[in-house]
């Protein structure tokens, strides 16, 4: 190729960029359009605040009964109020039990119909017991700092909020056609969102990147469908009658669009002081070491605990929950608790993703994963996923998954301590749970079946899975004296046999 | 002795005259923005979406309520807001030919300024309410009246004073009738507003901020508003018609007009 053919080519390459620039805008345009948002002879963009009201379902992810299932759902009501100038907004749902049968984790099966006033204003998050809690007396606003960039990826999700973003990406928003729909992609807090709009250049679909310590890079995919002025006050303002919302490739809400208020509505999001004043930053992770039995330590902290069991040459860590940071504090602790033997083997409980989302970190460490049987194609499939967002520990290391599964039970020994962990049979909460049993020191570890209430705390309604337990306890014929929760607190087995009711 | 008197009522006189002069016509007739000079303008600025005029109502709504400089209310206050603002054919007051008091009245059409007192004149509208007003503003330095010898009123009690160049106006005593702006934005009686009104050149900035902490989480700083003088030395304000609410039964929905 000659040096001029060269040039036209980069000229070329240089007019196809700046085209695409200039597309992006009256792509957005026509889409801000299509959705009623430009108004007068101006053509401003008129939306500011909005109100929807709607039915369905969220889904607690990460939370699947079987691994690869999809995530267990909640009836929901729902109401989003929100502002794109501040940027804020106010989510209040009421979550309830589906019907028909209840399996999964996330807090099912509800003791009762469960509401959640979750807010972000600018760079403040909190959750309300109320709408405006922590300005009326009696009412609680509980921070929640690391909660406010995920919010506000949901505001700037709506078709509203894309296309707001998008127009002020300015010049780095591009647009293309993929499979004859117009698509806009545009940088936001660091990924890529991507816009697909339908057929009458409506917003049909938002994919915006977010790191997850189990999914790694995770899309999460918004679809808007039947578009319709469904204000009571008429506005020619085009929303969604339908909201479906995926991660990791299954729904987390799936709403029917009842009603809107598109016509600037009065919504406010005031901060309260006691939000505006707590720590930015959440506190730093903390482990605190106690031991139970010889060579038996409980690792708490935080929501989430492990064990750390001591044999003649190594450790056994049960459960590197939450993340990277989370597996490496304890990774820490059980390495200063039991000094100069390596972390061989890391049990992990079950599937659910707050108690598999530090076991890449643990892996890293050379430790080899005991996990049920079930889990094994799922994990590897999982760990394939890239993590470019945000690389973590096993992603910077050349160390290879080593998973041990386990069937109904495996007991690991070194002649003088045994460790023995089972398939718990029968839980509604997740299919492959395992539970630990140490003989000698009569020490039973378990996650999520059994979750002991604060000291001197009244006694709750009795819970199906800590019956479950208790008869996976009996079937064993583990004589269990001492209880190390992976949440909640050290306790005895009468706390658990005053739990469900026995004497 | 005598001659230092005399130094000192010259710096007084002195300093009394550097204050601005506020007299003259501001925007005549108009609500806000530009000095519209002609039809033509007036007519430019009609057209809506889609070049119908059928739309220019929906629109014109939907941008005059994107304001995102809203007064915080505290929470309890939220739903009857939320309620006088989807209801505002039936709820505003000044809908129904009622004055909209201060601060809704905004910036005054007319100003006239003595050594003792500002006279302002108000020309009406749907968003001044109805009816020419008038306020006669004492910028003697009396003080108030006591809160409670006072009437609740639509205007309130207005007393001014000057801050550098900018004149204050500082207002109590009003009736909880009227609203702060479309919207639903009650009050209460116990509110107080300051208006700052301030000249640069042939350009005049009003501001208004609002306490009411019977209602409000904090004050409302307003928007300002830009009015030009106008330049006619013959301008007057026009006389408005009488208002008589006739529309409302004939309404069908709900949108604001």
């Amino acid at each position: 190729m000659n040096r001029h053919l060269w040039g036209a080519v980069a000229l070329a390459a240089l007019g196809a960029s700046s085209l695409s620039a200039q597309d992006a805008t009256a792509t957005i345009k026509a889409a801000q359009y299509a959705i009623g948002m430009i108004r007068g002879p101006a053509r401003v963009d008129a939306i500011n605040t909005l109100e929807y009201w709607g039915a369905g379902y969220t889904y607690a992810f990460g939370q699947a009964y079987r691994p690869g299932a999809p995530w267990p759902a909640f009836k929901v009501s729902y109401h989003a109020s929100l502002s794109y100038s501040v940027p804020a907004m106010r989510v209040d749902m009421t979550r309830s039990n589906p019907d028909g049968p209840v399996q999964g984790g996330g807090g099912l099966p509800l003791p009762a119909p469960q509401r959640q006033i979750q807010v972000v204003s600018g760079d403040f998050a909190w959750n309300e017991s109320v709408p405006g809690a922590g300005f009326i007396p009696g009412t609680s606003a509980v921070p929640a700092p690391g909660a406010a960039g995920e919010r506000l990826m949901q505001l700037w999700s709506t078709p509203f909020g894309a296309l707001k973003m998008a127009a002020a990406a300015g010049p780095k928003a591009q647009a293309a056609v993929e499979n004859g729909l117009n698509t806009i992609t545009f940088p936001l807090s660091g990924t890529t969102v991507k816009i697909t709009l339908n057929a009458k250049q409506q917003v049909e679909r938002v994919e915006t990147r977010s790191d997850n310590p189990v999914l790694g890079d995770t899309i999460t995919e918004t679809t808007y469908s039947d578009y319709q002025d469904l204000g009571e006050i008429k506005t020619d303002v085009q929303f969604p009658l339908h909201i479906v919302q995926k991660q990791g490739g299954f729904p987390v809400l799936d709403l029917t669009i009842t009603r809107t208020d598109p016509n600037n509505p009065y919504v406010v999001f005031p901060v309260p002081d006691n939000v505006e004043q707590a720590p930015r930053t959440p506190p730093p992770v903390k482990v605190e070491s106690q031991k139970v039995a010889d060579g038996v330590w409980y690792l708490t902290g935080g929501t989430h605990h492990s064990v750390a069991v001591e044999f003649k040459n190594y450790i056994v860590l049960v459960e590197c929950p939450l993340n990277d940071e989370r597996a490496l504090a304890v990774i820490d602790a059980a390495k200063k608790t039991i000094r100069n033997k390596p972390i061989r083997y890391v049990v992990n409980t079950h599937h659910h993703f707050d108690h598999l989302g530090g076991l890449r970190a643990c892996a890293a460490e050379g430790a080899t994963i005991l996990t049920q049987t079930a889990n094994q194609a799922y994990y590897e499939t999982l760990w394939a996923q890239p993590h470019t967002l945000n690389p973590d520990r096993l992603a910077k290391s050349s160390r290879k998954l080593v998973i041990e599964p386990i069937g109904e039970k495996r007991a690991i020994t070194d002649g003088a301590r045994t460790l023995e962990l089972y398939h718990l049979q029968g839980s509604n909460h997740a299919d492959t749970m395992l539970i630990g049993y140490l003989p000698k020191e009569k020490v039973l570890i378990e996650a999520d079946v059994f979750n002991p209430p604060a000291a001197n705390a009244p006694p709750g309604a009795v819970v199906r899975e800590t019956v479950n337990l208790s008869d996976n306890l009996k079937r064993l014929k583990l004589d269990v004296q001492q209880i190390t929760p992976l949440h909640g607190r050290l306790v005895g087995i009468e706390d658990l046999r005053r739990a469900i009711g026995e004497k | 002795m005598q001659q230092c008197f005399g130094v000192f009522l010259l710096a007084v006189a002195a300093v009394a005259q550097s204050h601005p002069d506020l007299s003259g016509v501001w925007n005549g007739a108009t609500v806000g923005g530009p000095y519209i000079k002609s039809e033509d303008e007036r007519a430019a600025l009609l057209p809506a979406r889609d070049g119908d005029l059928v739309n220019f109502e929906r629109d014109n709504a939907l941008i005059r309520r994107s304001n995102p400089n809203k007064p915080l209310y505290k929470p309890e206050f939220w739903e009857k807001v939320q309620k006088f603002d989807q209801n505002g054919n039936t709820e505003d007051p000044s809908y129904g030919c009622m004055p909209a008091g201060v601060p809704r009245m905004g910036p005054p059409a007319k100003i006239v300024q003595t050594p003792n007192e500002l006279i302002l004149l108000y020309v009406s509208g749907a968003a001044q309410g109805w009816g020419d007003q008038y306020r006669v503003v004492p910028i003697d330095g009396r003080p108030h009246t006591p809160l409670q010898d006072l009437d609740g009123t639509w205007k309130g009690e207005s007393i001014g004073h000057w801050e550098g160049d900018t004149m204050v106006i500082d207002s109590i005593g009003f009736n909880d009738t009227s609203w702060l702006d479309i919207g639903g934005y009650l009050h209460s009686e116990n509110m107080h507003v300051m208006e700052r009104l301030h000249r640069d050149g042939d350009t005049l900035t009003w501001q208004a901020t609002v306490e009411d902490p019977d209602v409000l989480i904090k004050p409302w700083v307003m928007n300002p508003r830009v009015q030009k003088l106008n330049p006619d030395p013959k301008a007057v304000l026009p006389e408005t018609l009488p208002c008589s609410e006739r529309d409302l039964s004939h309404l069908v929905t709900k949108e604001h007009h």
